[in-house]
């Protein structure tokens, strides 16, 4: 499709000349070479000039002369058989001449050149002497300067072939018409008028148009009477003879080029010259002239002048023609101007003097005189020499009184009204903005004293509220629109309350400003235009207006001195300040960083490899557990090309994916603290799904996660991350036996979040598991034993090392949960969302039990039944004690299960590695090695090893025996 | 044969290179390769320690180079970060593959020399198709989270060292990336002879046997020096031995099994031996340090002249 439509495209276009070579990056480019490096060459080419600084000669018997041994004149051969061709003549200087003298540069150059009688001298010549023949028998006959100004005409080729088409001079060109036909077609020319006149036509001054006339038209003055019976003959006659189309005077334009007066023309010797012979056919329409006229007595005024009886008679001065004047005719379209004037019989006006040119019609209009300016006024006192301002002092000053001047333009502005001012001055009681507003002046100077003095306290007081804690309605708004777009007015309204002090006393504030609630969250405030105060001045009430939600807030804050596109452009630049720069408040600003992904969507994509947690694996590393902990495996797409040069056919045989597909990743947010769960080191499809590990510090105390502890327990996934911390502090464990009033203290959730989390049995399985050591199954038994003991440890235990960073949460959270527990109805957004979380976790676990691990859930009649309402579910789990004992028991239960299905798991692996491997044997060797290697302790056909094969396997039995003796799986 | 220790030096040639920054055996082991710091990868005969050929075309220090299955081309790569295809014969540069957005720490031809692959600096590893006139990798590798430092190809299965301290494998087969943490930089990655283990060296000092498929550590091997600069490690041809640079001027050998310093090959003192390469046949250990390339061959082995 676009291919065709780039050949029609180039259809459409007339490409000239050669297109550019394409430049391939990788040839070098061509240097130019230069004139003093270019070297003539002849056509063979030789270099042509040897030493061409003195004068270049050729030399050589490769660059001039025939052989080697130098020039050889052809000899005079002259035989009986053969005889010499010009003998008479002898030799010729062309028998001593080589090629390259006959060549283009030679002395003797052989080209093709046009004849010399058609040459451009013999042409010139013949001009001469047409010129000659022309001048013979004027005043200037034979003078060589004029023969350039006069040329004689000739006849173009044109003329020469249309006369041998037939063609004569005073004809028209064209096929050749009818005589009827031309008439009528005159005739319509001549009146006009859509009547029928058969013959020729009327002229154009008899007055009766509406009869038709026959025949030849009368002549001009004369009545229509004419007899019609010569009509009939005449026309039969007329019917067979075609006549020549009338010809057309070219009309010519000719360039005015000299610099003479408008119609001036210089003086013809002939005319102007008594000659003897008149000429009486020759049309000389200024013969007049060229006698003196008038009388020289003169004649008086009411005379009429006698006709000069000198003057000579020119035959053009008597009509001698029957037609009638058609001059306007042979236009043919063209109208010169003035011509197409009816009758063209404009008289020159009254009072008007002199010759109207040929071509040429008198304005009407009267041309307006030019109105000519003068040079300004200069005042006395002006001295043509201009001081500038130079010291830098100056400059400043220069400076310093655009602030002044637009101290003007402030209080113009000031004394805008609004609502609030004109209460005030109508006596009214202002409304009240703020709380803050109700506070007293003196009060309010305190305030902001003690604001602008210490930042750092005030941020924590305002802007650190937590959610949970704002109860008032307003409040909370107020708190809202803080995270919303921009700026906290408190700020501006500490620096404006300065600059009003600066500014003018006793005006009534602006209520504009201080009608912003003051205790948004005091902290620097951003400043984009610090470097102009004025600016930035304008730009902190564009945004305090902004953020009232006035929609033309520049409006108000625009200066009057300002041009319309100074104010235009600065609103552009504020709107854009405003919209990038979004300030926090200093306290929420350190807590949160710029968002990495968009917000609108739950989950982003992240390489899978990314999904894992790597604190684990380090420390793994670090302690040389290399194995489980330390190695993944991940879905990887090669290239189907690679695939092919490896000679290797695509595992994924059709998908578009090229390396590590993507997998969705939950963002970073705040609620991910909620309940995300942590990732086992499993190649689990589902869990990789699951949800990122925050990146969590590596100290110790904040190491413990901040999760919620229900779907950790009812997942039963090890949280393997918390592993090495655990195992390395062990913290003190406060063994409690659990009260079924704890568990059903409606703090139960907020706790959990401080709760130590003591690993999952399995954990250690996980870790320790394919080493099967007795020490460490014991350990494992110790563990499960302990797991038992304790009933439900991680709820009851609470850590010595907690963290305080919830606190407002364990002052809050109690009042909401019962909230929560017992009605549905109330509660703020963010905690009814908080619930859905909580309540909507248990739901989703036990399919992600299903699939990772063996042992099946109840069946859906079974006791726990998982409520499908989010509440219902949510107190089960929180209150119901019997729910949990059971849940505790599944877990026992599930614990020996997957420990037991472990086992199985692997083992099943090893065999279908070995059934692989057996396949595999035959088209590939080295996997049958590796298949021996691994299977010489479990099977039979361990016969054949290789000895050097043997030195791997040997250390890996030295590997299991030294420290991990009994492998019971391998 | 097994036993034998390649601890005789036979030669130290002055590669005339600047610093020959790796020294790589053809695949029959008749040839090698040394690649300069002066732009330029050599072909020599060690046996004789003759010569044969530069190849120049680099346009900064040659870091790697390796020849063809059927020694008819060489690929290398440098600090110029192109990756460059010579012909053997005539000298010529082939390709010049840019793409890279660092220094090329390492190239390998496939088993069948159709593709070549480079590991760089800026994490990835490209893979380029010598068989079409295509200039752009087929594919990057590019899950490395830090420069790769080293590369191995086997017939099925990609393998790739790197500093954020794992190493990659990258099984075709399967369609599988296994990633192993060893937790330092890693400088060397080698899959022993029979493809079932993976020898790394790390910036730690040590060397470590890995389970390819489990990621379980065999066995560690310890005594040299490296902590800073990218040495090289490999097995010798029986996976008897393991042999590594070291940042003190030997070259140590350690038994496969038991770990244990066998032999130090001393060098230059206190100049790190960075490039070492065994014949794929014969005990023979060619090293690199400084500007010389040493030729080490078994006790037995006639000295030449």
């Amino acid at each position: 499709m676009a291919a065709s439509m780039d050949s029609d495209e180039e259809d459409s276009f007339v490409s000239l000349g050669n297109a550019l070579e394409q430049i391939s990056e990788d040839e070098p480019r061509k240097k130019p070479v230069f004139a003093q490096e270019q070297q003539a060459k002849d056509s063979r080419g030789r270099p042509r000039f040897h030493g061409a600084f003195t004068g270049g000669f050729s030399a050589g018997h490769f660059n001039s002369v025939g052989s080697k041994e130098g020039f050889r004149p052809s000899t005079f051969v002259s035989s009986r058989s053969k005889k010499c061709e010009n003998e008479d003549q002898g030799q010729r200087p062309e028998d001593f001449m080589d090629d390259e003298d006959f060549g283009e540069y030679g002395i003797a150059p052989r080209k093709l050149v046009t004849a010399g009688k058609f040459g451009s001298q013999e042409r010139r010549k013949r001009q001469l002497d047409e010129v000659k023949n022309m001048t013979s028998g004027t005043l200037f006959s034979g003078e060589p300067a004029l023969a350039d100004i006069i040329t004689p005409e000739r006849l173009t080729i044109g003329v020469r072939l249309l006369r041998k088409l037939g063609w004569k001079e005073g004809q028209g060109l064209g096929p050749r018409e009818r005589r009827q036909k031309k008439r009528t077609v005159r005739s319509k020319h001549v009146f006009n008028i859509g009547k029928k006149s058969y013959g020729c036509a009327k002229p154009p001054d008899s007055s009766n148009t509406d009869k038709k006339t026959y025949g030849c038209a009368p002549p001009p003055g004369s009545s229509a009477g004419i007899n019609s019976g010569s009509e009939e003959s005449e026309d039969d006659f007329l019917e067979d003879v075609t006549f020549a189309p009338k010809d057309t005077t070219p009309i010519s334009f000719v360039a005015k080029d000299n610099e003479h007066g408008l119609g001036y023309s210089g003086l013809d010797p002939r005319v102007a010259l008594p000659s003897t012979h008149i000429n009486l056919t020759d049309p000389q329409s200024t013969s007049r002239r060229k006698f003196m006229r008038g009388q020289a007595f003169g004649v008086g005024a009411l005379e009429e002048e006698d006709d000069d009886i000198y003057a000579t008679d020119h035959l053009s001065n008597y009509d001698i023609t029957m037609e009638i004047d058609e001059g306007k005719e042979e236009l043919y379209g063209w109208t010169a101007p003035g011509r197409n004037k009816g009758g063209g019989t404009q008289a020159p006006s009254v009072g008007y003097i002199g010759k109207i040119l040929e071509g040429f019609t008198l304005s009407t209009k009267k041309l307006k005189a030019k109105r000519g300016f003068g040079p300004p006024n200069i005042p006395k006192d002006f001295r043509p020499v201009h001081k500038f301002l130079q010291t830098p002092q100056s400059v400043n000053e220069y400076l310093c009184l655009a602030p002044s001047g637009s101290e003007g333009q402030r209080d113009r502005q000031k004394t805008k009204m609004d609502a609030v001012t004109r209460a005030l001055t109508l006596g009214e009681s202002p409304l009240t903005g703020s709380v803050f507003d109700l506070i007293s002046t003196k009060d309010k100077t305190k305030l902001d004293a003690m604001k602008s003095t210490q930042q750092g306290p005030d941020k924590d007081t305002t802007g650190v509220m937590p959610p949970d804690s704002v109860t008032d309605e307003t409040a909370k708004t107020s708190f809202s629109s803080q995270s919303g777009p921009l700026k906290n007015p408190h700020s501006d309204s500490v620096r404006l309350s300065q600059s009003e002090a600066k500014a003018t006393a006793g005006e009534p504030k602006d209520q504009t400003r201080s009608q912003a609630p003051l205790f948004q969250g005091g902290s620097i405030g951003f400043k984009p235009f610090s470097k102009d105060p004025a600016k930035q001045e304008r730009y902190d009430k564009f945004i305090a207006l902004k953020k009232q939600g006035n929609q033309d807030a520049y409006e108000e804050v625009t200066s009057g001195h300002m041009t319309e596109w100074d104010r235009g452009q600065e609103k552009e630049e504020f709107l854009r300040a405003s919209k990038l720069y979004k300030p926090l408040p200093g306290m929420m600003a350190s807590r949160f960083t710029t968002a990495k992904y968009d917000d609108s969507t739950d989950t982003v994509d992240v390489p899978r490899d990314e999904g894992g947690d790597k604190t684990d694996q380090m420390k793994a590393a670090e302690m040389k557990m290399y194995g489980q902990l330390t190695h993944e495996e991940f879905e990887w797409h090669p290239h189907k090309l690679l695939c092919w040069r490896f000679n290797v056919p695509n595992p994924y045989n059709g998908s578009s994916i090229v390396g590590l597909p993507t997998v969705k990743r939950d963002k970073y947010s705040v609620f991910t603290f909620l309940n995300f769960s942590h990732e086992g080191e499993s190649q689990n499809q589902q869990e990789m799904k699951a949800l990122p590990a925050p990146s969590v510090p590596d100290s110790p105390t904040e190491s413990k996660p901040l999760t919620f502890d229900i779907k950790n327990r009812s997942k039963m996934s090890a949280p393997l991350k918390s592993v090495f911390s655990d195992l390395m502090e062990k913290p003190p464990i406060a063994q409690k036996p659990s009260t079924p009033e704890s568990q059903e203290s409606p703090a139960d959730t907020s706790q959990n979040t401080q709760q130590t989390e003591k690993p999952a049995v399995d954990l250690f399985g996980a870790i320790f598991g394919n080493t099967d050591s007795e020490d460490s199954s014991e350990e494992d038994e110790e563990e499960m034993d302990k797991g038992l003991n304790e009933t439900n440890p991680s709820h009851t235990e609470l850590t010595s090392t907690d963290p305080t960073v919830l606190k407002s949460d364990d002052v809050s959270k109690p009042q909401t949960h019962i909230e929560v527990g017992s009605t549905n109805s109330a509660g703020s957004p963010e905690e009814t969302e908080l619930q859905e979380r909580l309540a909507s976790s248990p739901q989703t676990l036990p399919e992600d039990e299903d699939e990772q691990y063996g042992p099946a859930l109840p069946p859906p009649g079974a006791p726990c039944p998982v409520s499908t309402t989010s509440t219902s579910a949510y107190i089960d789990l929180t209150s119901t004690s019997s729910h949990k004992q059971k849940h505790k028991d599944r877990h026992k239960e599930r614990h020996k299960d997957r420990h037991k299905d472990r086992h199985k798991d692997r083992h099943r692996h090893k065999k279908e590695k070995k059934a692989k491997h057996k396949k595999d044997k035959h088209r590939d060797k080295k996997k049958s090695k590796k298949h021996r290697r691994r299977s010489d302790t479990s099977s039979s056909d361990s016969s054949d090893i290789d000895e050097d094969k043997q030195l791997i396997h040997k250390l890996k039995a030295v590997k299991q025996q030294g420290l991990l003796p009994t492998s019971d799986f391998l | 044969m097994g036993e034998e220790l390649p601890e005789k030096l036979i030669s130290a040639v002055n590669c005339k290179q600047g610093a020959v920054r790796a020294v790589r055996f053809n695949v029959g082991g008749d040839y090698c390769l040394t690649c300069g710091s002066d732009k330029s990868v050599r072909l020599w005969n060690p046996h004789r320690g003759i010569a044969l050929k530069t190849y120049t075309g680099h346009g900064y220090e040659v870091l790697d180079a390796q020849s063809s299955s059927d020694n008819s081309q060489i690929c290398s790569g440098g600090m110029d970060k192109t990756v460059m295809l010579f012909d053997v014969a005539t000298g010529k540069a082939v390709r010049k593959y840019r793409g890279h957005a660092g220094t090329v720490n390492c190239v390998k031809f496939n088993e069948e020399s159709t593709l070549i692959l480079s590991g760089s600096i800026d994490s990835t590893v490209r893979i380029w198709d010598c068989r079409t006139k295509k200039m752009e990798p087929i594919q990057i590798l590019d899950e490395a989270k830090d420069g790769v430092t080293s590369l191995q190809v086997s017939d099925k299965e990609i393998l790739t060292g790197s500093t954020d301290g794992r190493i990659r494998r990258y099984d075709l087969r399967v369609g599988k990336m296994s990633v192993d943490l060893i937790g330092t930089s890693v400088t060397c990655v080698n899959f022993t002879r029979d493809g079932q283990c993976i020898l790394t060296s790390t910036l730690d000092s040590s060397l470590k046997l890995m389970d390819k498929d489990t990621g379980e550590m065999l066995n560690e091997y310890k005594g040299h020096k490296n902590k800073s600069y990218r040495l090289e490690s490999c097995l010798n041809v029986q996976d008897t031995h393991v042999l590594s640079g070291s940042e003190d001027g030997n070259v140590y050998i350690w038994g496969l099994v038991e770990a244990k310093v066998l032999k130090k090959l001393t060098h230059e003192p206190d100049k790190a031996v960075h490039s070492i390469a065994f014949h794929p046949e014969e005990t023979c250990l060619l090293t690199a340090s400084m500007d010389k390339m040493y030729v080490w061959k078994s006790k037995y082995a006639p000295s030449r002249d």
